[in-house]
């Protein structure tokens, strides 16, 4: 070795970190690896925090098999599973599983109070839904009812519960809220009635669910706020609703009959003349209902559209009635109207002695009424009220057919006036027939007083 | 619990990168620095080089990168910061003057005359030393790698990306000019003394 190369040795050597300075830079290079760790370190531990924030994750295995066998038991356990278990009715296995695991879960994922509101709403009609299933099977138990009964009772109150608290915080959204609860508790009271009428059983189980529902909907009504939901803030509710209601409108091919389909689209059509009725209505600063009133019957209209079991079980008509035209409202109080008149001439043309006298003033009475009816419904045509012409030429059919009614058992001699009731449908005949003994007392209260009066 | 699960995760998952860097801190930090001490002559800066290199060898691997032979990169890293560092200084020194002079460093015929033990033979080890930080980088650089570093020629030459003849010539010429520095201030103290 040269001397150059043993002096540079040696001059090398002597050159050394002292312990400090080592520790020194040793300390900075290890901090900054700290602040700098490794990308995939960083997303290794991301990954692993959350897996052990999971219960499972105290287990590790490392065996293949054994963790393929985990992975199919977690497929099945938290996807198969609580899939099935959606389709659960009381008394299924896998029934508390729907009730407590499924409901709860997706209840907890939902973060605003009207989003809250709307699922235990949807829990409410889901209880119903399933105790009408047992019971069309015939596998309904006290028990089950009962239970049943319970639940629905629950999440009316979390609803209602809802409601007010959100009526502290967002009142006019509280009210659309309420209307939109009201609207579910009218569809379902609807339901659990044709299920009363079809059994015609007053101690028939779902009529315990009826009870709760009509006690529900008492309460939802009497604990209604003051306040109502503005103009636009209802207009905006009212466009998503029926943007919603068309869409499913559209999705409908198939599974609906031409007919459902046929009347819907007449519902959507009369919700739309309503709505554009209202917004006229509020243009020219009248308040009335009207709006509210379209967002009840799309609320309707879409669980007719989305909910098997209700448009199997209520007509359309019972749930949202046909909303007729100014046309069409003409064309029916000129029909009851031309009813009303025929009876009355009818009357008139009768011979003496053919009917019973006492029978006879009470004939008189209606007609009296008939008459008074005209009247009102004449100064209610020269006004353009098309709704009141109507209610007044609804009432002067119901006497007509009243005193139709009583000059029946003098049928021999007094030929049945034709009513050309063209199926002028189902639900003018419920209200005719509702009707009928309202007026019937009424026309007997007028004829007892005519008689203390002679 | 769940912190150290993460932790022991993570290592397991960098287990191999970090503990490797770290070997390579233990096993490179002294001869990196005295590498550095060398060709800056400033022992403050000479950390804080050897700080940078470290930092950015890490850099390299947390981006994803592997490193495969930790010792041809870390003084890889460092010459470069070396050089950063004389850019900085931007000193006028020898090195500017030889490569104005445009030296021809691939022949080679200056390995034709005396080799370079015979010249380090005739050197006086302390005064060479001394001289070093009279030299252009570029020689310097490859005397300390070679004779500080103790690195082959060729290892060298991957490191500062020349080739091996150039390094040859480069040792050959920087212990030449040594030997040249060396005897010229002996030449001066006698000139110096007789006066």
């Amino acid at each position: 070795m040269s001397d150059f190369d043993k002096q540079l040795n040696k001059y090398a050597k002597s050159i050394k970190l002292s312990a400090i300075e080592k520790r020194e830079i040793e300390a900075r290079v290890v901090s900054f690896m700290e602040y700098h760790p490794r990308r995939e370190k960083v997303a290794a531990e991301k990954a692993h925090a959350y897996l052990a924030s999971q219960p499972y994750s105290i287990l590790s295995f490392h065996n293949r098999y054994l963790q393929a066998a985990l992975g199919a038991l977690a497929v099945f356990v938290f996807i198969i599973v609580p899939a099935v278990a959606e389709q659960a009715v009381p008394g299924d296995v896998l029934y508390p599983i729907k009730v407590r695991v499924n409901e709860e879960v997706r209840g907890s994922l939902t973060f605003s109070p009207t989003q809250k509101i709307e699922w235990e709403t949807e829990r409410l009609e889901r209880r119903i839904s399933e105790v009408r299933l047992l019971e069309s099977k015939g596998e309904l138990t006290e028990e089950t009812e009962a239970e049943a009964v319970k639940a629905v009772q629950a999440h009316a109150e979390a609803v209602q519960n809802g409601i007010n608290k959100l009526r502290d915080t967002d009142a006019e959204e509280a009210s659309l809220a309420e209307v939109a609860f009201e609207s579910a508790l009218d569809v379902q009271s609807f339901v659990l009635e044709s299920d009363k009428s079809e059994t015609e059983d007053n101690n028939d189980e779902s009529n315990g669910l009826a009870n709760v529902v009509r006690t529900a909907k008492a309460t939802a009504v009497a604990a209604k706020g003051d306040v109502t939901p503005s103009h636009e803030k209802l207009v905006a509710r009212l466009e998503a609703e029926t943007t919603r209601a068309y869409e499913l409108f559209e999705s409908l091919d198939g599974t609906a009959t031409d007919e459902e389909k046929s009347e819907i689209e007449r519902r959507l059509s009369d919700i739309e003349r309503k709505i554009k009725s209202g917004v006229t209505e509020h243009e020219s600063g009248i308040k009335t209902d009207r709006l509210v009133n379209a967002l009840s019957d799309t609320r309707k209209l879409i669980s007719f559209m989305t909910d098997i079991d209700v448009r199997n079980s209520v007509p359309l008509e019972t749930l949202v009635p046909i909303e007729r035209t100014d046309e069409e409202k003409l064309e029916l109080v000129a029909k009851n109207k031309a009813i009303a008149v025929k009876i009355i001439e009818k009357v008139n043309t009768l011979e003496d002695g053919v009917v019973d006298e006492e029978v006879m003033e009470k004939v008189m009475v209606g007609v009296e009424a008939l008459q008074t009816l005209n009247e009102r419904l004449t100064e209610a045509a020269t006004q353009k009220d098309f709704d009141t012409q109507v209610a007044i030429s609804k009432e002067m059919e119901v006497m007509a057919m009243d005193i139709e009614k009583l000059l029946l058992p003098f049928k021999t001699e007094v030929p049945a006036i034709e009513t050309e009731n063209e199926g002028d449908n189902a639900s003018s005949t419920a209200t005719t027939t509702e009707g009928v003994a309202t007026t019937t007392e009424a026309v007997s209260t007028t004829t007892k007083e005519t008689k203390k009066t002679n | 619990m769940a912190a150290n699960r993460g932790n022991n995760v993570g290592s397991a998952v960098t287990d191999d990168q970090e503990e490797r860097f770290l070997q390579a801190f233990k096993e490179f930090n002294e001869a990196l620095f005295r590498h550095a001490t060398f060709r800056l002559s400033d022992r403050e800066k000479a950390i804080d080089v050897v700080h940078d290199t470290f930092t950015k060898a890490w850099t390299y691997v947390r981006d994803g990168h592997s490193i495969d032979t930790y010792k041809p990169f870390l003084y890889k890293v460092l010459n470069n910061l070396i050089i950063d560092e004389y850019r900085k200084r931007k000193e006028a020194s020898l090195d500017a003057i030889f490569e104005a002079e445009g030296v021809d460093e691939s022949t080679f015929s200056e390995l034709v005359g005396d080799d370079v033990e015979t010249l380090i033979n005739t050197l006086d080890g302390r005064k060479a030393i001394a001289a070093l930080d009279e030299l252009p980088d570029v020689y310097k650089e490859v005397i300390v790698m070679r004779y500080v570093d103790e690195l082959k020629p060729r290892e060298i030459a991957d490191l500062i990306e020349e080739s091996e003849n150039v390094v040859s010539v480069r040792i050959h010429r920087g212990i030449a000019m040594l030997k040249t520095y060396t005897e010229g201030e002996e030449a001066k103290i006698i000139n110096n003394k007789n006066e």
